[in-house]
């Protein structure tokens, strides 16, 4: 092992990241309904909520992505993530 | 048994004796004797900064010193940057910039950038980059830490104290 530790194991510092500037490209695609993409290996941390919130904020309770979450179980979603509604609300907010 | 000598030592602005072990580290003794977890431990060999206090008003990495050596030396931690819920206003642009992502590594970077900003208050964007190449950000966020420090010094022109070590 020839990196044991961060003085062999070198790591960018604020000399070598250069800056950045960051734009959003939406482009949808239309291979599907609702024009998503993979997210391949990014964090999908923010999409459980996102898909929670998208639920509660559905103005018309017709869309059902998934029989494991149909569009009047927002408590239901709650216990499975073990808090209630208004927490899970809140969770999400907070993501 | 463990080796033991009496120690007193100034921490963000308060006195506190102890005995500390020898062979303890001063990071270790902050967060295990007083209780001050803000300060974090990287990687413990001073590659990483995330350890790193205001040491006499100079800033050390904590890991790298003995605990007895801070015996009657005045420390800052990240803790004493903050009056009450009121934040330094470095730690304030820090907020407003969104210069931390996991916020691991943040109180290491605080405590660099205090006394740099205090005898360079007016630094281009390469020296602050400089000043800060000695901290690691794994999460690599180190624009915003930068455009942070910037705010801060557009911000703060001659109204923060410079030059004084009564004030981090």
């Amino acid at each position: 092992m020839l990196t044991t530790s961060y003085l062999t194991y070198l790591l960018p510092t604020a000399c070598e990241v250069p800056s950045v500037h960051i734009e959003h490209l939406e482009i949808p695609s239309k291979l599907n309904p609702i024009g998503v993409r993979g997210a391949r290996e990014l964090g999908t941390i923010g999409a459980p909520a996102a898909v929670a919130n998208a639920i509660e904020e559905c103005p018309f309770k017709l869309w059902r992505p998934d029989p494991g979450v149909p569009p009047d179980s927002g408590p239901d979603l709650a216990a499975r993530f073990g808090c209630n509604f208004v927490t899970l609300r809140h969770r999400c907010m907070m993501r | 048994m463990p080796i033991k000598k009496k120690i007193s030592v100034k921490v963000n602005g308060k006195v506190f004796q102890r005995n500390a072990k020898v062979r303890q580290n001063l990071a270790d003794f902050l967060r295990e004797e007083l209780d001050l977890t803000g300060t974090h431990i990287g990687c413990e060999h001073g590659a990483c900064g995330a350890c790193t206090i205001l040491f006499d008003g100079q800033s050390v990495r904590s890991c790298l010193m003995f605990a007895v050596q801070a015996d009657g030396a005045e420390i800052t931690t990240v803790e004493g940057l903050s009056q009450g819920n009121q934040l330094h206003p470095l730690q304030e642009s820090f907020w407003e910039c969104h210069a931390l992502q996991c916020g691991y590594c943040t109180p290491g970077f605080l405590l660099t950038l205090v006394p740099f900003l205090r005898n360079r208050p007016d630094p281009s964007e390469e020296e602050i980059r400089k000043a800060i190449s000695g901290n690691l950000c794994r999460c690599t966020g180190y624009q915003n830490i930068v455009m942070a420090v910037l705010k801060f010094i557009q911000k703060n022109k001659g109204k923060w104290e410079t030059g004084t070590s009564e004030q981090p």
